[in-house]
């Protein structure tokens, strides 16, 4: 009666590292990685093609056919001197910025109280109130600009941050989204701090939003992102350069008639998207974990 | 907490009802503004002017210098011009701020543009500003004619250009044609077959301003847009000069409906094109060739468009500052500063006396390309009126124009369709029209 202990032991209880890959797994692997190796070569594609039209000299960028790997002797890096140069961006980064972070602050602040009221308050008419805000994210942008542009010209907010800024902070979709994630929520933990004597603030504060942190966080990179791109808006109600943001600020780098250096345009491109690639490689984690939230329960 | 709440709701909904009525009562108010804008600090003292162009690139930066130069020779005005967008940019802007009563001085309208404020009555009429030698006739007649409506003088010229016939001139010396390029359509229609063997195709046709380009080749042909208000899309000869150029693209497959001509054409895939004289410089630095330019071809007869833009004055600005609106325009009317924004951006001279100043002299000799649109200069005239003065006609007829181009449609239909489409636009302005022009 001797049990076999020897560690040549059969396949189903062996750990998966020791097991030997088949033909198969290893094709499957390989085809795998060049699906892969595929799709990212697609999707970094234009942003390559960016960066390498950035140093070319001007003419080159029309090239057919393309050339696709400049050689670094050939790199026109006065390009992007002059793309600093043509419009003021310092000014144009110190606005974006400024638009970007107080109006995406603004706005959060302002979705998370409406959510929260829409998702635990009880007053007369709520449901016809929130779809009426539901409809009101069917209206496309274009029908407002003008309305809008009127209010805030008579507000005597053209060409400030308050005429930049205040349009933008009730954004349905950010509620929305609150809204539906806090419903999600176990209704138990809220009923005990109301029992422990908490007002809808502190339960806000303390209950509510920290369970709500990934979708929070998505909800900000979103409208951070939505609003650092924000091109018509800026456009229609900054009428200087020294409160134009940087997408309106591109511009200024091209012309109606005749010369397009699309060298500078494209170094100047670049000054437009390195911060938001920087915040994505910063807060990466977070908007992974925010976009996949919904997917498994818990 | 009940009680607490209602309170606060009522107070707030009382504060947001408040603001209503304020901001009712300010629009009901008729006093026109000037525009938000920013006067540096030594300039404080000064009659502030703003100016919304549409100038980005190179063109902004030579306006930049010229408007920076204006200020620095005298002290009594300052103008700060805007950047607004493209033309069609700049004039929603304008409708819009019109609308708000917060309004711009001076405006670059493009000769597309400038009707559309003209008819809606926002623009100053000129007349009674002109004196002593600055009067209307120190410009070109052709340009000075389009800004003038009933003898009045509404819209000042200031960067205009035409359309030019480009050519590859190693192209054509490799094929053994002549070197100065086609003198007419049937010239460019036998050759075709010849140049083929050195460029993939003969002509690149533009998509984005079709309709300018083509402007060209109705009136070649002996027909035109439009009489007046009245659209003459479906007569013979406007038809036969569509046909032409369809058999052209279909039957000799020697020209082609190009995403980007200019590109095309820098590239070698067209040996010809027809381009703005703005391209010039773009097109003969990027070009690895040796680029020829000549007059759009004939057929029956010339005809070359103007395009470009102008300036206009604010009918509700405020008078003082009409005022030196025309004193920034009379400064910008001296032959050198003209010259000197023409050498700058490839934009026609304007004031009869720049095309002797000496720097522009010298320019053109040492590049004859830019003799040969000051040469076709004369040749020129405004468009016919259906284009600029109808609502997005020049999208349409771009469109109809893109469509023949890459189609197997008749011409016939496309026109037809167009010419009713037109006409129905048209027939909506006509009483306006009637009123501000005969």
């Amino acid at each position: 009666m001797s049990t076999a202990t020897t560690v040549s032991t059969s396949p189903t209880t062996a750990a998966p590292a020791e097991r030997k890959p088949t033909a198969g797994h290893v094709l499957g692997r390989v085809v795998l990685y060049l699906l892969l190796v595929l799709v990212a070569v697609v999707a970094i594609l234009p942003v390559y093609w960016l960066i390498s039209s950035s140093v070319k000299q001007s003419g080159d960028v029309h090239q057919f056919p393309p050339n696709w790997f400049p050689m670094p002797w050939t790199w026109e890096l006065r390009n992007y001197v002059d793309a600093w140069n043509a419009a003021p961006f310092g000014r144009l980064y110190i606005n974006s910025i400024v638009f970007a972070v107080v109006g995406t602050a603004g706005e959060i602040a302002v979705a998370i109280l409406s959510a929260y009221a829409f998702a635990f308050l009880r007053f007369p008419a709520k449901n016809v109130v929130f779809m009426v805000f539901l409809g009101a994210m069917m209206v496309p942008g274009t029908v407002v600009l003008m309305p809008n542009y009127l209010t805030v010209a008579s507000l005597g907010w053209v060409n400030s941050y308050a005429g930049l800024i205040v349009p933008g902070l009730g954004s349905v979709f950010a509620m929305f989204l609150l809204r539906q994630h806090m419903l999600t929520l176990p209704v138990e933990v809220t009923e005990a701090a109301k029992v422990d004597g908490a007002g809808h603030l502190r339960i806000l504060w303390s209950v509510i939003l920290p369970m709500s942190r990934p979708m929070v966080a998505t909800v900000v990179i979103i409208s951070l992102v939505q609003r650092w791109n924000e091109f018509i808006w800026p456009l229609i109600v900054t009428t200087t350069d020294t409160m134009r943001t940087l997408p309106v600020g591109l511009l200024m780098l091209k012309s109606d008639e005749g010369y397009v250096n699309y060298g500078v345009v494209m170094a100047a491109s670049v000054f437009v998207v390195v911060p938001v690639l920087v915040v994505f490689f910063l807060a990466q984690r977070q908007i992974i974990a925010g976009l996949t939230a919904g997917a498994t329960k818990g | 907490m009940k009680p607490r709440s209602a309170l606060t709701r009522r107070g707030f909904l009382a504060a947001a009802g408040g603001t209503m009525a304020a901001l009712a009562a300010g629009c009901g108010s008729e006093q026109y503004v000037q525009a938000a804008g920013s006067v540096p600090r030594q300039y404080r003292n000064r009659l502030h002017l703003v100016f919304w162009h549409s100038f980005g690139s190179k063109p902004g930066e030579a306006l930049t210098a010229l408007i920076n130069e204006f200020n620095e020779s005298q002290s009594d005005i300052y103008v700060e011009g805007q950047f607004q967008g493209s033309y069609e940019a700049s004039v929603q802007k304008l409708s819009a701020a019109i609308i708000a009563h917060q309004i711009p001085d001076l405006v670059i309208l493009s000769e597309v543009t400038w009707r559309k404020m003209h008819l809606a009555d926002r623009l100053e009429p000129l007349n009674d500003y002109f004196e002593g030698d600055f009067t209307p006739d120190i410009y070109l007649e052709n340009f000075i004619n389009e800004g003038t409506v009933k003898d009045t003088v509404w819209w000042i010229p200031f960067a205009r250009s035409t359309p030019l016939f480009y050519f590859n001139r190693d192209v054509f010396e490799k094929a053994g044609l002549p070197t100065e390029g086609p003198k007419n359509w049937r010239e460019l229609k036998e050759w075709a077959p010849a140049l083929q063997e050195h460029a993939r195709y003969t002509l690149a046709l533009a998509g984005g301003y079709a309709s300018w380009y083509f402007q060209g080749n109705v009136w070649q042909w002996g027909g035109r847009y439009s009489d007046g208000l009245d659209v003459t899309l479906e007569e013979e000869k406007a038809l036969e000069a569509g046909q032409w150029m369809v058999d052209f693209v279909r039957k000799d497959k020697a020209a082609y409906l190009s995403p980007d001509a200019s590109v095309d054409f820098m590239n070698g895939v067209a040996a010809c094109t027809m381009l703005s004289t703005g391209n010039l410089a773009a097109v003969s630095e990027g070009a690895k060739f040796n680029v020829g330019t000549t007059f759009l071809p004939e057929y029956d007869g010339f005809g070359c468009p103007t395009g470009g833009s102008g300036i206009g004055v604010m009918r509700d600005a405020a008078p003082e500052r009409k005022q030196a609106a025309m004193e920034f325009i009379r400064w910008l009317s001296q032959p050198a500063k003209s010259a000197q924004w023409t050498i700058e951006t490839g934009y026609m001279p304007v004031v009869k006396a720049a095309q002797q100043e000496q720097a522009l002299v010298e320019t053109a000799e040492k590049n004859p390309n830019y003799r040969t649109a000051l040469n076709q200069l004369p040749k020129t005239k405004p468009q016919d009126l259906i284009r600029p003065i109808v609502p997005s006609a020049g999208e349409m007829m771009d469109t109809a124009l893109q469509k023949l181009y890459s189609s197997n449609e008749s011409v016939r239909d496309v026109f037809g369709r167009l010419d009713k489409q037109l006409q129905r636009k048209a027939d909506l302005i006509r009483e306006t029209y009637e009123a501000r022009y005969l």
